[in-house]
């Protein structure tokens, strides 16, 4: 029958191993489009071909190639074959064709005027899935599907509309265009030769339309890798290499010359990134893609110029419509961030597939679907239907679960946090929190043992044990003293971290105890007191985690206790340190360091045990061998108490003051509320609204958890919710002079969020999967955002490089404060004790005093005791100033050799844009009462400090004269010095009794001042000079009970094996091999 | 039966909910500063400043009163721009008054004194005018002080004795409101005051021939005693006590008596304008509400007599309310001269003495609440009588001439449940209530 339909011709290109030729043939046949010729091309290794298109449709003509130089070679050949065809139908032989396909494709060519017009591609086996439906591309020839992977016809996809890119299969393509575009490039045997024709065509000003009505069924068998790529010039190139060469040829001739060397320019960039991760990913077959695709590209350079002259001659789009075409933004990097945050760096890596078939089917085993899925370890999730589309739809999303990506993710971690504290490797430290430059390491044992101490107006109780820890410490770093303050401030939060890690550890997943440690790193607690100079509170940051884990252990909370105990080993013995009592002797001993510097860390001990005991109330453990809570408790703290025994016996001494041992009584005013608490931010970070979202992935964890994980879960609430009810007392006052450092607090809470977060995570790998539909979907939902929104603000904090500790403090304003060049001074610092740099004793809510001799804070005063025993005076006068009863305070501070006050309303000065300290103002009425004072001149006044200088100051020690004004006298250094004939001098150093005056080598008598100070009446003398020397003389009591702690820390450490090891030293005998290397092998 | 978890989540939501309330229970508020310008009885220190010297006018006196039942030793010590600090001691014994001449150990013209005790119980009064005129010394320095009702028109001096008790050398700003708007000359700008000295700062000089000046001393630096000084005509008033800007101000006594002037001068020291309603409350012949507009940063003034609205003949009380806080001041007298009365807020504690003995015609205590209060009155004095009264809301309580609370060495303390008395007294006088005097409050 005559038709009038324009011709069209199908060129069906195939070899041997196209399995579904004839089905293709067959369908071609079956078009209903009147003026359809088929022409079979057997492009080599195409023996069979005629025999098999002979059985199916003996009319179609059939041409065999002698070598297979691929799709795009074989679709040039067979054009040449036809003569005075409309079109050509570019076809490949795993297709099956609608019957009105053809028709439908013709008609929507003469409709919209269109150059090349693709079908609707849908799956070979599953008509109901889309597999393309047009393509487009960016300007890199990154090809991207306008559909999900996967997606199910709906009828959605069915609109006429135009697309850069008709994917190959089956490809109508007007003959005058394909003529004047020279046909596929030969040089692309494979995959990319569809993207090539098309950019041609887009150049030339041809339209490319998708004609969905025009269904084809389309296996796709070499994408998938069911046949290998035969064709001459690609057999040793893998997929990946192809599609990259390729996409690289493209847009090397597909742009202007200035705009190629720009994206050229660009992909290179992109490659080099590429490659690096490869190469990190030990990913050697992409390595060589890369590589090999830009050699390619060189080696190829004369065709690229031919191909550009040819753009150049047909050119009818310039690159800026051209680009309009195209989609903006880089595919692969999107791609690349999509599956790394989807998938996890595993198939990140892989965004250019190279799709194994194998992988797929096991992908399709073990994957499961939404979120959960995408946090499942048992991969036996919700599995979905058999079919491979629905697999490839749904592949799992894992995050962060390959042992590399956790390693990668740990490694970027780790670089991260030495970009974030890079500046405090080298900066000058301030003044500020407890970062007054340390003494030597050789003066830091003596304040250890030292008979007196400079706090307040001296003091003779026992040195505080935090300079034994700090002396010891210096050991290891060969009395580089100043070096300590870095490492905690740049340590002792990741040291936090991996304790949060292993306080996790065999209760959750790799991953879950990751992102636990990353949330502590990221909470605020942490970069609060970095930036304001808190290492003796980063200690408990760094220990508190490590307290945690071995109370629940030895709490028997269940999963902690991994082993049982090492029944019976004596002290001394290898694997002493296994046994129930070595355990309890490691807590102690991690206890005590920290409250050795932080003893609020005692509350923290409290509160966990009571925690685990209130929780134990209503959700009892099925542990057997219980231990009772509170007897493990006193057992703990008591022996604590033996190794700080100093720190106890100034404790004791100090009467109603005891309490404050555990912090001081900051101003209501200035201590952070229930929700600031709640956020845990004491300072400068943490104050915006989305550090709620890790308080808030806890709570979801808690609601979460099942099974083993809500035994702990329920138990790590139950601690946090009485820490918050305990700070939020101390913040408002109520406890009065109980008041534990809040910040110490904040950092069990931190614990206790991040550990919340892993057992979170845990519960969605294991515990969502019985969740059903509704609420409990959106919790876990919530809680996976939280997690991943919470290291956003950290990653802002963390640009200064230290977290933004101050550069500059109170110091760099205070430097003349050595006003007396004789007779020694003291500066009295008032302010909230979180801001002064220096120990104190509390004056009333909000109003610490310390004092500080001669000059700045130094190492001397790092810790004070309890007891502020003498010193009491100068509180007492400060707290009559504020109640109006005086306004000779420095009538009364003379007294002490106070010559200046110094009033702190923050820990460093404020500038804006430059470095910001928080504010914790001192009492209003202080500051008014110091300014009524009579005898205290205002000297300087800062938004951050107030300095008085004290106008009837005369020294520490000074002398009086008949007839003459109280006058300085004695070096500053030496306390030695000339001493005037006939004079009363005042040395205002306590205990008087401590100290003697020799005046030429000859004691003088001492008398009592005021109740504490001495003063000593020299005779009269004339014609010579009298040199005089106050001196110590203190009976060594505390170096006695420092050296009894000492011995005793010694000892411990003997019993973990010590005495054992070196029990060669004692006995001259080689040591007993024996005995099992582990105890805890001992059966 | 609960579930365990259930049981445990509603213990540790209880346990959150307590933080909660403990949260809001308990508002965290640095303690501020009292804003009392004088104390009762519980001072160790007093200022006084704004007398002069006998070689200037009259001599200005302070009167010193224990109302302990223990000897005090008091340090003076006097400052005065024209000689060098002058100090003494004085010995009081209990119950005692004592009054202090400071050009008696001073030089100078104008002074400033610091007087300490070594106790509590003692009480200071500057007098003028051979005791006619009466005013608090003041406890502590202020950072911010207002005064209403300066005059600088010829004939009279208004001006500003300013005295630096502290180590501090101070520093200070003033500016002044007209009845035309505010001027903050240059020269009182950045105005130094050394430590432990005194200076008296003439309006005149700088806001020159204007009547009805308010003025605004903010100290920029330190804290300073001051006292605002009228001289007008033979009479001199002192104004040791701020008059802050307040929303609501009650004058106990005004005179309305026939040729007497009494007028409320009021500063509005905000930018936008307010309106003041002065209501006149005439026990005898019932209220008469006066409303007067006062442009933002300028001054106004209430007429209460001659106001022929007000029946003349007595006392009557006032209370100016505004929308704002205004600052106001009560200027009376006659034809000889004018006195001056600083607003007060409202007091728990009255404290009225008549160190001088000259008595008073009457004192007049009103509750400036909307509620019937109860009021103890106590000798402070050996005796310790106490008294119990009730005042009706918006009620007065007036005591008259010759009663028990003039009675020599005697000093009284009314004490209210809250901070709702105002006090005043007036000496008798012709006409009646031309010489208010201000008591003494404490909080």
């Amino acid at each position: 029958m005559e038709t009038r339909a324009p011709a069209v011709v199908a060129i069906v290109v195939t070899t041997d191993y196209g399995l579904g030729l004839e089905a293709t043939v067959a369908s071609l046949i079956e078009q209903d489009y009147a003026s359809l010729s088929i022409l079979v091309i057997g492009n080599g290794e195409a023996l069979l071909v005629p025999e098999r298109i002979a059985a199916v449709a003996p009319d179609v003509y059939v041409r065999l190639l002698d070598v297979n130089r691929g799709f795009a070679a074989a679709c040039n050949e067979g054009a040449l074959l036809v003569q005075g065809s409309a079109f050509f139908l570019f076809c490949h032989d795993d297709i099956r064709l609608d019957t009105d396909a053809v028709s439908i494709m013709v008609e929507a060519a003469y409709r919209t005027n269109a150059g090349i017009v693709t079908p609707k591609f849908v799956d070979y086996e599953d008509p109901m899935v889309l597999v393309h439906v047009g393509q487009t591309s960016d300007r890199f020839g990154s090809v991207k599907e306008r559909i999900e992977i996967g997606e199910i016809d709906h009828g959605q996809q069915d609109l006429e509309r135009d697309v850069f890119v008709a994917p190959g299969g089956a490809t109508l393509i007007r003959t005058d265009l394909f003529n004047t575009l020279r046909g596929f490039d030969p040089l692309l045997p494979a995959l990319g030769e569809d993207l090539d024709i098309c950019w041609r065509a887009q150049s030339a000003g041809a339209r490319i339309v998708v004609a969905p009505g025009a269904k084809v069924a389309h296996r796709e068998s070499i994408a998938r890798g069911e046949r290998p790529i035969t064709a001459v010039g690609a057999r040793r190139s893998s997929r990946q290499s192809l599609q990259r060469r390729h996409q690289l040829l493209v847009v090397a001739t597909g742009w202007g010359f200035w705009h190629t060397v720009w994206i050229l320019a660009q992909l290179l960039v992109l490659d080099l990134v590429e490659l690096l991760v490869s190469v990190i990913g030990r990913d050697a077959k992409r390595v060589r893609a890369i590589l090999g695709s830009w050699r390619w590209l060189v080696f190829h350079r004369r065709h690229i110029i031919d191909r550009r002259k040819h753009r150049k001659s047909i050119g009818a789009l310039n690159d800026t419509n051209l680009r309009r075409l195209q989609v903006p933004g880089v595919n692969r990097i999107k791609a690349f961030a999509n599956t790394l945050v989807r998938e996890g760096y595993d198939s990140a890596r892989g965004i250019l597939p190279e799709v194994e078939s194998e992988q797929r089917e096991d992908d399709r085993v073990d994957a499961g679907v939404g979120f959960g899925a995408s946090f499942s370890e048992s991969d036996e999730f919700d599995e979905i239907a058999e079919n491979p589309n629905f697999a490839l739809r749904h592949r799992p999303s894992k995050i962060f679960n390959s042992f590399r990506s956790q390693i990668l993710l740990i490694g970027s971690v780790v670089v991260f946090w030495a970009v974030s504290t890079r500046n405090l490797i080298s900066m000058h430290l301030p003044l500020v929190g407890r970062l007054a430059p340390l003494d030597s390491w050789w003066s830091t044992w003596r304040h250890f043992f030292a008979s007196w101490s400079p706090n307040g107006v001296g003091t003779g109780t026992p040195g505080m044990p935090g300079y034994g820890v700090i002396a010891f410490a210096g050991t290891f770093v060969f009395g580089r003293m100043g070096t300590l303050p870095r490492l905690i401030l740049i340590l002792a939060i990741p040291v936090g971290a991996i304790g949060v890690a292993r306080f996790l550890k065999y209760k959750v997943s790799n991953r879950a105890r990751i992102i636990a440690a990353i949330g502590y790193l990221a909470l605020p607690i942490g970069a609060n007191l970095i930036a304001q100079g808190r290492i003796d509170i980063l200690l408990a940051v760094a220990t508190t985690p490590y307290i945690a884990r071995r109370l629940f252990e030895l709490l028997d909370v269940p999963g902690f206790r991994v082993k049982p105990y090492t029944p019976s080993v004596p002290f001394g013995h290898r694997g002493w340190r296994t046994t129930e009592a070595g355990q309890r002797m490691m807590l102690v001993m991690i206890v005590a360091l920290s409250m050795a510097l932080s003893p609020a860390v005692a509350v923290i001990a409290v509160l966990i045990v009571a925690g685990v005991w209130l929780s134990r109330q209503f959700e009892p453990d099925a542990t057997e061998g219980l231990i009772h809570s509170w007897r493990l408790l006193g057992s703990v703290l008591g022996t604590t108490a033996l190794f700080l025994l100093p720190l106890v016996a100034n404790t004791l001494l100090a009467g109603r003051r005891a309490l404050e041992v555990f912090g001081l009584q900051r101003g209501p005013w200035s201590s952070p509320d229930l929700w600031t608490l709640i956020k845990g931010a004491d300072g400068g970070f943490g104050q915006a609204w989305w550090f709620y979202l890790p308080p808030l992935a806890a709570l979801l964890a808690v609601v979460l958890s099942r099974n083993e994980r809500r035994a702990i879960a329920s138990k790590l609430a139950a601690i946090y919710a009485l820490t918050l009810l305990l700070a939020i007392l101390v913040s408002r006052g109520i406890l009065g002079p109980f008041a534990p450092d809040i910040d110490v607090l904040l950092v069990l809470q931190a614990v206790l969020v991040a550990a919340l977060i892993g057992v979170g995570i845990s519960s969605l790998e294991h515990d969502a999967l019985t969740l059903k539909f509704g609420l409990g979907r959106i919790m876990a939902a919530a809680l996976i955002a939280s997690i991943s929104l919470t290291a956003i603000p950290f990653l802002l904090d963390s640009s200064s490089g230290r977290f933004d500790l101050p550069s500059t403090s109170v110091a760099e304003s205070l430097g003349q404060l050595s006003n007396s060049p004789s007779g020694g001074f003291r500066v009295l610092w008032l302010g909230d004790p979180t801001v002064l740099p220096l120990a104190g004793w509390s004056v009333a809510p909000g109003v610490a005093a310390a004092t500080s001799m001669n000059g700045l804070p130094g190492g001397s005063t790092m810790f004070a005791a309890p007891d502020s025993g003498t010193s009491d005076l100068i509180l007492t006068a400060v707290r009559n100033a504020m109640n109006g009863s005086t306004v000779q305070l420095g009538t009364t501070l003379a007294e002490a050799g106070i010559s200046t006050i110094v009033v702190l309303n923050s820990g460093a000065p404020n500038f804006a844009g430059v470095q910001s300290s928080p504010v914790r103002s001192a009492p209003n009425i202080l500051v008014a009462a110091l300014g009524h004072q009579t005898d205290l001149s205002l000297s300087l006044q800062t938004s951050s400090e107030e300095t008085y200088s004290n106008l009837k100051f005369h020294g520490i020690v000074s002398a009086t004269q008949a007839g003459h004004s109280t006058t300085p006298i004695f070096s500053n250094l030496t306390f030695s010095g000339e001493v005037p004939s006939s004079a009363t001098i005042h040395a205002a150093m306590a205990p008087a009794g401590a100290f003697s005056l020799d005046v030429n080598g000859a004691p003088v008598a001492r008398a009592l001042r005021h109740g504490w100070g001495a003063t000593y009446q020299t005779s009269s003398s004339s014609g010579s000079i009298n040199i005089g020397t106050l001196v110590l003389h203190q009976f060594p009591l505390n170096g006695l009970l420092a050296g009894f702690s000492l011995t005793l820390w010694l000892v411990v450490w003997l019993g973990f094996g010590w005495i054992q090891r070196l029990e060669w030293i004692f006995t001259f005998r080689g040591s007993r091999k024996v005995r099992p290397r582990r105890a805890r092998e001992i059966k | 039966m609960k579930s365990p978890r259930l049981s445990l989540a509603m213990v540790l939501s209880a346990v959150l909910l307590v933080s909660v309330v403990v949260n809001y229970a308990k508002s965290p508020v640095n303690p501020g500063i009292s804003t009392a310008s004088s104390l009762g009885t519980n001072s160790t220190v007093l200022y006084c400043t704004g007398l002069s010297s006998s070689k200037h006018h009259e001599a200005g006196l302070v009167t010193f009163q224990n109302t302990s039942g223990e000897e005090r030793t008091i340090t003076v010590s006097v400052a005065s721009p024209d000689a060098p600090i002058a100090s003494t001691k004085l010995t009081l014994k209990p119950y005692r008054t004592r009054t202090f001449n400071p050009g008696s150990i001073s030089n100078g013209n104008y002074f400033g004194i610091s007087a300490q005790f070594n106790g509590t119980g003692v009480i200071a009064q500057e007098s003028v005018m051979n005791g006619m005129g009466v005013t608090p010394c003041i406890a502590s320095g202020a950072r911010q002080w207002y005064g209403a009702g300066f005059d600088t028109k010829v004939g009279g001096m208004g001006a500003l004795s300013v005295y630096n008790p502290t180590g501090t050398p101070a520093v200070l700003n003033i500016v002044a409101f007209t009845p035309t708007g505010y001027v903050a000359p240059a020269p009182f700008q950045g105005l130094s005051i050394p430590a432990h000295a005194q200076q008296l700062i003439d309006l005149g000089t700088q806001v020159v021939d204007r009547a009805d000046i308010a003025v605004r001393v903010t100290v920029l630096r330190g804290s300073l005693v001051i006292a605002g000084v009228q001289e007008s005509g033979s009479h001199v008033s002192l104004l040791t006590q701020s008059s802050p800007p307040q929303k609501s101000a009650t004058y106990s006594a005004i005179s309305t008596a026939a040729s007497a002037y009494s007028v409320i001068r009021l500063a509005n020291t905000q930018n936008r304008d307010v309106v003041a309603h002065v209501k006149v409350n005439d026990g005898v012949y019932g209220t008469v509400n006066l409303t007067v507009p006062v442009s933002g940063y300028s001054t106004a003034e209430a007429s209460i007599s001659p106001n022929t609205a007000i029946a003349a003949g007595g006392l009557v009380s006032v209370t100016v309310t505004s929308k704002r806080p205004i600052a106001t001041s009560l200027i009376t007298g006659d034809a000889k001269g004018l006195t001056w009365l600083p607003s007060s807020a409202s007091s728990s504690k009255v404290v009225v003495t008549d160190p001088l003995r000259i008595g008073y015609q009457s004192l007049v205590i009103s509750n400036t609440s909307n509620k019937t209060i109860h009021v103890t009155e106590t000798q402070l004095n050996a005796g310790a009588l106490k008294t119990f009264y009730t005042i009706k809301a918006h009620g007065n309580l007036t005591f008259l001439a010759e009663t028990r609370l003039t009675a020599p060495n005697s000093a009284t303390e009314f004490v209210a449940s809250e901070a709702v008395l105002v006090a005043t007294m007036v000496r008798a006088s012709a006409p009646i209530g031309i010489y208010p005097v201000a008591p003494l409050y404490s909080r």
